[in-house]
């Protein structure tokens, strides 16, 4: 049998119907208007720098008496756990009774080159956790990590046990050379100093690069054709264009911090090895004796899940849950399935530790 | 405003696309099933996407022009692979053939289309590889991303052949080596060796790039392969590709699949890191030099406002440490003082953000708590 049997009309048909959903498309989308993303009111309750810590506000009174404080990684921007009313991470969690609080860590600049992971860790992200504390008069809070957040929240426990009632991490890298994980394999024969000392800050155009390189046919073009088929959906392109923007919403890393995050997890596979070093204390996953939920993702291509279930071998505590999502990196927060499963989850693994 | 152009009611816009698209449908129709691999000979529906694009993107707002280039690029890629494939294959799937026939057909175009990738650049290989030019996307990207940080931009070298570059390399080379063997003398000595060294830290970069985009090449080759493998494959089963939409998923699956087998290689992360590196060390390189022209010019240089950011953040490091000290220190003299007030005084409230700054200290119960 022939195995392509496309007729010379048949695809002349099938271009001018592309042709004619673009020009449609095109007109549609320029109603559209400005692409925002983030729903969900909130306020600022701390500053510090160009951190911004937001405390969000429900519809209802949180049931969970401890709140819980979500740290996104330093790349790409947070408002992805926010992005829309029915794609909402932080939403679900209010719905769960959680009292939410998030890390906006801002975009670095060139001042901000030699802020490093203590800086980070035990600098940022102890004062917002120290904030929260007194707002609630608590001597510990939930800490929900995601990603590289993931990874920090890592540390931070095992560096402040006595602040960390209980940790979430989602889609977080633990064991960071998995024979799976491609963008490990791409860092091991760079020379990071030579990269930091030379740029400066890493720019988020380059990391948009290498993300975008892990499949980059699907990533850069398949994507693009599926859209002209929901372009005529003024609701499908807008949550499409809302996705675009935060994919390319890519802050600069500040230098130091990124040249200790390759060195220290990528390219010495420090955390599992226990020689991961943050200011003056060494981070020892066993010193994380709190409750322990590790979420992540079945079909995740950025942290492959080899990279996150190593987590359960090396924390201290004995209390550990795991949770796999069926979905990608992104998936775990914006698919709709996500939003049903996710945070209700959550919710009541820490109703169940409050 | 652009809205007003486009959504007034002076122009029908649906009428102004319809007819558009009828137009380009009656000349698309002729062309295809006319065109014959003619010198120079384009997609004539890739061009009117251009055309059509051209016109309208003047007219549209930056956020949407920058999404929607995008869409009309790749909706480029799919009409160059209709087409191409279409008339590839246009010879094995006419009517009438034995199935033997059918078969040789099939390889001949695939062959065809493996030629187009083996390194030698005929007018009819280039029309091939611009058909299959989806495997040069990610190398595409690094340009653009490239470009994007540099003051350069584009790579002005990019079309080079690897073999070509070779003998480039090879004569700027020994050039280079005439020039560095005369001894450099005089004020400006150390300039003279500094511009040789960028020259030598371009070249490294340009060979590194070329070695990493010929490394992509055997990608399309490699695809090519997939893509029929997979045909077989498909064909065997009874099943075969009847849409062009279908067609280009097809070949996305492939491009991803061989792709993503060869950057799992060593071999491609040693390319990788090539790249990289030898672009940073030029540009440290190009940043010294800057610096060089900044201070002649009396203008700070990147490495004196680096000199000034690291010390100014260990002050503000410092600052902070002392900051949560003092705090910790208020907090803990304010409990003192509670602890020490007689039970009379409960009412009168001592803040640690507020100490009484009049109250005498006694030395002895201001140690107790430390």
């Amino acid at each position: 049998m022939q195995p392509i049997h496309i007729r010379p009309d048949q695809a002349t048909e099938e271009m001018l119907e592309f042709n004619r959903k673009l020009g449609a498309g095109l007109q549609n989308l320029l109603k559209i208007g400005p692409i925002d993303a983030g729903v969900t009111p909130k306020e600022a309750v701390y500053r510090e720098d160009k951190l911004v810590l937001y405390h969000f506000k429900g519809d209802t009174t949180p049931r969970n008496p401890i709140p819980v404080m979500i740290v996104y990684a330093l790349v790409n921007r947070p408002y992805m756990t926010d992005l829309q009313e029915d794609r909402s991470t932080v939403r679900g969690l209010l719905e769960a009774g959680l009292d939410v609080y998030l890390i906006d860590w801002g975009y670095p600049d060139r001042a901000d080159r030699y802020l490093t992971l203590d800086d980070y860790i035990n600098g940022y992200m102890d004062r917002c956790v120290d904030v929260i504390r007194k707002r609630h008069k608590l001597d510990k809070i939930n800490i929900l990590g995601i990603c590289q957040g993931g990874t920090f929240s890592l540390c931070y426990s095992a560096l402040h046990p006595d602040k960390v009632r209980n940790l979430i991490t989602m889609v977080t890298p633990v064991d960071f050379q998995t024979d799976d994980n491609l963008l490990s394999h791409w860092v091991q024969k760079m020379d990071v100093d030579l990269l930091v000392d030379t740029m400066g800050n890493m720019p988020g155009e380059i990391l948009n690069w290498t993300f975008l390189s892990l499949k980059p046919f699907r990533l850069m073009g398949q994507k693009y054709m599926d859209m002209v088929d929901q372009l005529h959906d003024e609701h499908k392109a807008k949550n499409f264009l809302r996705m675009e923007k935060w994919i390319f919403d890519s802050p600069d890393q500040a230098g130091e911090a990124f040249r200790q995050f390759c060195k220290y997890f990528y390219q010495r596979n420090g955390l599992i090895k226990g020689k991961v070093q943050i200011g003056e204390h060494r981070v020892d996953l066993k010193n994380i004796t709190m409750p322990v939920l590790n979420i992540y993702a079945t079909e995740d291509h950025l942290v492959p899940p080899a990279a996150s279930i190593a987590l359960k071998d090396h924390v201290g505590t004995k209390d550990y849950t795991e949770l796999a999502f069926p979905g990608g990196h992104i998936g775990i927060y914006v698919s709709s399935r996500a939003h049903k499963e996710v945070p209700p989850s959550i919710g009541k693994w820490l109703d169940e530790r409050s | 405003m652009s809205d007003d152009k486009l959504g007034n009611g002076n122009i029908d816009w649906s009428e102004f696309q319809r007819k558009y698209w009828d137009a380009w449908n009656a000349i698309g129709r002729q062309s295809l099933s006319a065109m014959s691999p003619q010198k120079g000979s384009g997609n004539p529906w890739a061009e009117a996407l251009d055309h059509w694009w051209k016109a309208m993107s003047g007219s549209t707002p930056p956020e949407v022009n920058d999404f929607y280039g995008k869409l009309v690029e790749q909706g480029k890629a799919f009409f160059r692979l209709a087409e191409g494939m279409t008339k590839t294959f246009e010879s094995a799937a006419s009517g009438g053939h034995k199935l033997m026939d059918l078969q040789h057909e099939t390889e001949k175009a695939l062959a065809g289309m493996k030629q187009a990738f083996s390194g030698s650049s005929t007018e009819a290989h280039d029309l091939m590889r611009q058909v299959m030019a989806f495997w040069e996307l990610p190398l595409d990207t690094w340009q653009r991303t490239l470009s994007s940080l540099s003051v350069m931009p584009g790579d002005h070298l990019q079309n080079l052949k690897l073999e070509g570059l070779e003998r480039v390399a090879e004569t700027i080379d020994e050039r280079i080596d005439r020039f560095l063997s005369v001894p450099a003398v005089g004020y400006t000595r150390e300039w003279q060796e500094q511009l040789q060294e960028h020259g030598r830290l371009w070249l490294d970069y340009q060979r590194a790039f070329q070695r990493y985009a010929a490394g992509f090449n055997q990608l399309g080759l490699k695809s090519v392969e997939r893509f029929e493998q997979k045909l077989k494959a498909l064909a065997s089963d009874g099943k075969s590709v009847n849409a062009a939409r279908e067609l280009y998923d097809f070949w996305v699956d492939c491009c991803e699949e061989v792709y993503g087998e060869y950057v799992a290689t060593d071999e491609y992360a040693e390319l990788h890191a090539q790249l990289v590196n030898t672009l940073m060390q030029l540009k440290r390189h190009a940043g010294a030099l800057t610096d060089e022209f900044l201070g002649a010019m009396n203008m700070p240089t990147r490495r004196e406002v680096n000199t000034l950011h690291r010390r100014l953040h260990e002050t503000r490091r410092e600052g902070k440490v002392l900051a949560a000290e003092i705090a910790a220190l208020k907090e803990k003299i304010g409990e003192t003082r509670q602890l020490q007030r007689p039970a009379g005084e409960a009412a009168a409230t001592v803040t640690a953000d507020k100490p009484q700054p009049t109250r005498p200290k006694r030395p002895k119960a201001a140690h107790s708590g430390s």
